[in-house]
């Protein structure tokens, strides 16, 4: 298979009174065309930062280091006159807070419009079909109705698949989609995913999905990348990283989802501590400090992303350790 | 019995559209009632009225139509005194930990702010009590002096929580408040609302899509579809056996986190999501609902259904259906 986007080396950091937050550091992916690539990890680990490089939307005072090849070229080397045919054409992104990418003073409608005027030039008439068009396939009521509707009139399902439709307006080859099924109830998250599905059988788009719904990364994506603190923890196909994961951040997460099946009168199974400050700390493992398997060398060596058989890779030092826990099953 | 702790009763809220368009009928006559220390989930689709439920009964929104009664007193007619004594013993926990915390405020004053204004506690005393409710959700002292943006989201969020809180209410209403959050620290915070409700004897009422987040904290389950409730059951009935057509179908789109698991999918819902400018007539599911020709005489077209008592136990009904199929509830899955 071809890359169609290729991540090497990023390393995104922001200045900060303190040392700098290093945001993103040293993270490689690779995105098949067709496929979905779920990117998950704690909250601060770097995923939005992520997005937003590929879309060269980071604020001015980030530094960023790396190479992002996007059709034989380095999108971190493109003039902001070329990005302008490359974002939201080419590689789009539906944003985590659709209350904030929406104008609030315009309709839905006259943003959508605005999107197929400025990216496919199409005339206002045809501009207004196909906005209606796109309003219906994310499964909008009555689009026609909702296309004079403000942002404040609509639930927050709604907006969110008001920018779903206008990421989708120009057929991107890259959809980032952050947490973009998160404020919507199950049927329509099923019914938004079916239509990522079918839009990348179509146009083999690729979709990086940014998700904490590990349900929701178990049934859409081809591949899955763990981030904790700005780091790649591992990496896998979905299958086995769910049957076996083989780092202890990957599995804590696995074990505290709340499942249908559970005991309802016992607590969850949490990861003890609080989420990593991205300190760009370069010794030792970011998630040690909770680590319920740390050791000494955790703290002080440099743990690498180390490859694995079939195509894994994990950044632990104590892999067997993971085992031989799993294997007396405590999953 | 004695007075349950909120007594909703036909509660409607309906927004004017501009331009002569028909009105939002956002809630359209919701009736439930919320026992002391009882925790009542409410899910359902995007768009149905869950949030707009929710502020109508704070009295964020006023009513359409219908009453709200907290603790016997009706809170329309309530004068701007009661009122607050009221909202002292109902309180709310936002989706949003970001936006729902002012940024210029150290958690100190986030905390005591409530105090002051209710006039609570010596001046003296209310440094103590906001150390005890950083104390109830988990978080330390060190604390005390930092401003929204130096916490992560998780923690953001239990400190939204303390101060909901601060004025020892009997009742919580959560709306979405875990979606922000990542795995790791939802698994933190829902823990954290079974202990408080353990503790201090919570009611809640808890909006969430997560429905494995809603089985493990609430003892029922109200299922609204546009602006209604379609199925009221007790957690364990309702998780073993969804009885509405619409209730199926929402739990049949449930992504399971097991790759070998099939697919979810909406299971037979049809056409398109609804709209509550444009209420279907009769029941307003039937346009999408997979059984509504097994009703003869296209009465799901004509009739709405009563919501009704479908299996009783000690504390009453436990659970109750809108729907003309049979007495299902026990019908075949
Ligand atoms: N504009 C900015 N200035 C300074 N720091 C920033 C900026 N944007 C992001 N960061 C920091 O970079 C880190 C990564 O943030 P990012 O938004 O990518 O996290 P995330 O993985 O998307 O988290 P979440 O799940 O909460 O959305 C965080 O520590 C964040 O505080
Ligand atoms: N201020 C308003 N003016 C007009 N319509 C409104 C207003 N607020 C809400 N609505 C409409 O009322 C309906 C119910 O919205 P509400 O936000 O209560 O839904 P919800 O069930 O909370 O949805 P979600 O799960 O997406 O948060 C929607 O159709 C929405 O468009
Ligand atoms: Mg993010
Ligand atoms: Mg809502």
């Amino acid at each position: 298979m071809t890359a169609v986007l290729e991540v090497e080396d990023l390393a995104v950091s922001f200045p900060s009174r303190g040392k700098p937050v290093r945001a993103v550091d040293e993270l490689s992916l690779s995105l098949e065309a067709g496929e979905t690539l779920g990117l998950v990890g704690e909250s601060g680990s770097g995923k939005t930062v992520t997005a937003l490089a590929a879309l060269g939307l980071l604020p001015r005072s980030s530094r960023v280091r790396g190479r992002i090849l996007f059709d034989g070229r380095d999108l971190l080397t493109l003039p902001e006159r070329e990005w302008r045919r490359v974002r939201g054409n080419r590689i789009s992104m539906v944003f985590q807070d659709p209350m904030t990418s929406l104008n609030p003073l315009l309709t839905i409608g006259r943003q959508l419009e605005e999107v197929f005027e400025c990216h496919r030039s199409l005339p206002r008439r045809q501009a207004r079909t196909a906005s209606i068009a796109a309003l219906g396939e994310v499964g909008l009521p009555r689009p026609e109705a909702r296309m004079d509707a403000y942002p404040h009139e609509l639930s927050g399902g709604m907006r969110q698949r008001v920018l779903i439709a206008m990421a989708l307006a120009c057929r991107p080859s890259v959809l980032f989609a952050d947490e973009p099924t998160t404020a919507l109830d199950v049927t329509i998250q099923a019914q938004i995913l079916d239509l990522l599905g079918r839009m990348q059988r179509e146009s083999a788009m690729a979709v990086v999905l940014i998700t904490h719904d590990l349900g929701v990364v178990a049934s859409s994506c081809d591949r899955v990348h763990v981030l904790y603190a700005g780091r790649s923890m591992e990496t896998a196909r979905t299958d086995p990283l769910f049957a076996a994961p083989m780092h202890p951040y990957t599995s804590g997460l696995l074990r505290s989802v709340p499942r249908l099946d559970d005991p309802r009168d016992q607590p969850l199974p949490t990861i003890a501590g609080h989420p990593a400050v991205a300190d760009g700390r370069r010794e030792g493992c970011p998630f040690e400090p909770r680590c319920p398997h740390a050791a000494l060398p955790c703290r002080t060596d440099p743990i690498p992303l180390v490859a694995l058989p079939g195509g894994r890779a994990s950044a632990c030092s104590r892999p067997d350790a993971l085992r031989e826990l799993e294997a007396r099953g405590t999953r | 019995m004695s007075t349950p702790l909120l007594e909703v009763r036909d509660l409607a809220k309906h927004f004017p559209s501009r331009g002569g368009q028909a009105d939002v009928q956002a809630v359209d006559g919701v009736s439930f009632d919320l026992r002391a220390g009882e925790s009542l989930g409410l899910v359902g689709e995007s768009g149905c009225g869950k949030s707009t439920l929710a502020r109508t009964i704070l009295g964020l929104e006023a009513p359409s139509r219908g009453t709200v009664h907290f603790d016997g007193q009706s809170l329309g007619e309530l004068s701007r005194k009661s009122w607050k004594a009221i909202r002292r013993r109902m309180q709310v926990v936002f989706q949003d930990p970001f936006a729902s915390l002012d940024p210029r405020q150290s958690v100190l004053s986030i905390l005591t702010e409530p105090l002051v204004i209710h006039g609570l506690f010596k001046p003296r005393e209310r440094r103590l009590r906001a150390l005890a409710l950083l104390d109830a959700v988990g978080l330390g002292a060190q604390h005390l002096h930092r401003f929204p943006h130096e916490f992560s989201g998780g923690q953001r969020q239990r400190i939204g929580i303390a101060r909901a809180l601060a004025l020892e209410p009997e009742l919580l209403v959560c709306d979405e408040p875990l979606s922000a959050l990542d795995v790791s620290i939802q698994a933190q915070i829902v823990n954290l609302f079974v202990e408080l409700r353990q503790r201090f004897g919570l009611a809640y009422l808890f909006i969430a899509h997560d429905l494995a987040v809603v089985r493990k904290l609430c003892d029922r389950v109200a299922v609204m579809y546009l602006g209604r409730i379609v199925e009221i059951a007790e957690s364990e009935d309702l998780y073993a056996e969804p009885g509405h057509p619409y209730t199926r179908a929402l739990f049949s789109a449930i992504p399971v986190p097991d790759p070998r698991a099939p697919r979810p999918r909406a299971a037979g819902l049809r056409g398109e999501v609804a709209d509550p400018r444009e209420r279907p007539t009769g029941c307003a599911f039937h346009p999408r609902c997979p059984r509504a020709e097994e009703v003869p005489e296209a009465r799901c077209r004509r009739e709405g259904p009563a919501l009704l008592p479908r299996r009783m136990n000690a504390n009453g009904p436990a659970r109750t259906m809108a729907c003309h199929l049979a007495p299902a509830g026990q019908a075949e899955r």
